[in-house]
């Protein structure tokens, strides 16, 4: 068992157990990671939902067009991933597997809140069970629910969220400027105005993924 | 042995049964419930092995009630249709001894499925039978339904197949069980004849 730099006496070790004050550090460590991925977010008025992809590479040797951010997972059912990329890729596997297994079972599409549900159980499970928790945050929706998740298990449905780097500062800029009837113009000009802030404006509009839904 | 009858008219479907049961030529009950409530909006009839029926039908009264717990909706028919036939499909090698009806209404509309006993379902757009007493029942049916018959027409022409099957057929018998599902859900109407 390895200890943590700080010395946190044991439990910030490779397994989760809690803290003194009920804390899960492994948990903690994870939605840090989020927070230094690269941003995606997503919004959903009555005229459907817009997703938007921070495609950020560090080097102009790397190929942008092969940095993925969003994957479409069922039919109508597509989900951003932000944090560590291979966790991110993990997870969408096991969302299109639990997508074609609702098929298989019930001959039908499983629905964003069903599928969310089924993974976040997952990402719980990883919590206590002897694995670390997922470094890497979705945002899972369809044309008209949007869900966020988090490396707990946790499931929020939203009207717009931020996740990865910048999210507190572009989700005070949403915030402001949220409205149930905007038009997909609108939504697109908000969310990339929000990007734009997220990432200091070193936004690079053609190293982004837009899918309106 | 047994009749058992499902017929869809435009806003729902009409599932009726008769009541005997036999053990060989003994009648071992005369009141037999050969159709059983799934879920609020799903009725399921049985003919062959009673066991076998039974223990489906717990299985997938408890099936629909997780599925609507968890996802906040009722199941739908054709999804019922899918699980029963990977279940009964799944038991292939050791078959249960049932050939189930499914009749229900969800926000698709009225559906009707039959099924064979290693899960080959097929959906009906109109009617169905089962059972050792569905020869004759069909003869009428196919003679008399007619898509856009109400639901009294419907029910009429269910309870009066089954007790046509009743006449010819040593396998049914007793009185006639009949139910509607349609946008209220399912009710019996009929527990005579």
């Amino acid at each position: 068992m390895t200890y943590g730099a700080e010395q946190k006496a044991g439990y910030d070790g490779n397994i989760v157990v809690f803290s003194p004050e009920g804390r899960l550090f492994q948990v903690e460590y994870a939605r840090e990671a989020i927070k230094r991925g690269s941003t995606i977010m997503g919004m959903r008025a009555k005229r459907g939902v817009v997703l938007l992809a921070d495609r950020k590479v560090t080097s102009r040797l790397t190929d942008p067009s092969t940095v993925q951010k969003i994957f479409q997972v069922d039919d109508s059912i597509w989900v951003a991933t932000s944090g560590l990329t291979a966790d991110g890729r993990a997870l969408v596997d096991l969302a299109r597997r639990l997508a074609q297994a609702n098929h298989v079972a019930y001959d039908e599409e499983i629905g964003v809140k069903a599928l969310t549900e089924q993974l976040t159980a997952h990402m719980q499970a990883m919590t206590h069970g002897g694995n670390r928790p997922y470094g890497a945050g979705l945002i899972i929706a369809d044309d008209s629910n949007l869900y966020e998740t988090d490396p707990s298990g946790t499931m929020i449905g939203c009207f717009a969220t931020v996740v990865g780097a910048g999210r507190a500062e572009a989700m005070e800029y949403l915030e402001e400027k949220y409205d149930p009837d905007m038009e997909y113009d609108d939504m697109v000009q908000a969310l990339t105005d929000a990007m734009e802030i997220a990432t200091d404006g070193k936004f690079n509009p053609t190293h982004c993924s837009l899918r309106k839904l | 042995m047994t009749t058992t009858v499902g017929i869809v008219y435009e806003n729902g479907v009409v599932l009726a049964a008769d009541q005997r049961a036999t053990m060989g030529s003994f009648i071992a009950c005369r009141t037999a419930q050969k159709i059983h409530k799934i879920a609020p909006h799903i009725g399921f009839t049985i003919a062959g092995g009673v066991g076998d029926a039974q223990e489906i039908i717990r299985i997938l009264k408890s099936e629909v009630a997780i599925y609507a717990f968890r996802r906040g909706s009722p199941m739908r028919v054709s999804a019922m249709n899918a699980l029963l036939s990977n279940f009964m499909n799944q038991n292939r090698m050791v078959p249960y001894e049932v050939h189930p009806t499914l009749g229900g209404f969800d926000d698709t509309g009225p559906r009707l499925f039959t099924m064979d006993a290693i899960g080959g379902g097929s959906e009906e757009a109109a009617f169905s039978s089962t059972g050792s007493g569905s020869p004759a029942a069909l003869g009428l049916i196919e003679d008399t339904y007619d898509p856009g018959m109400s639901q009294n027409e419907a029910i009429n022409l269910a309870v009066r197949s089954v007790a046509t099957a009743k006449k010819r057929d040593a396998g049914s018998g007793e009185e006639t069980v009949c139910v509607v599902i349609d946008e209220k859900g399912y009710r019996i109407v009929k527990e005579d004849k």
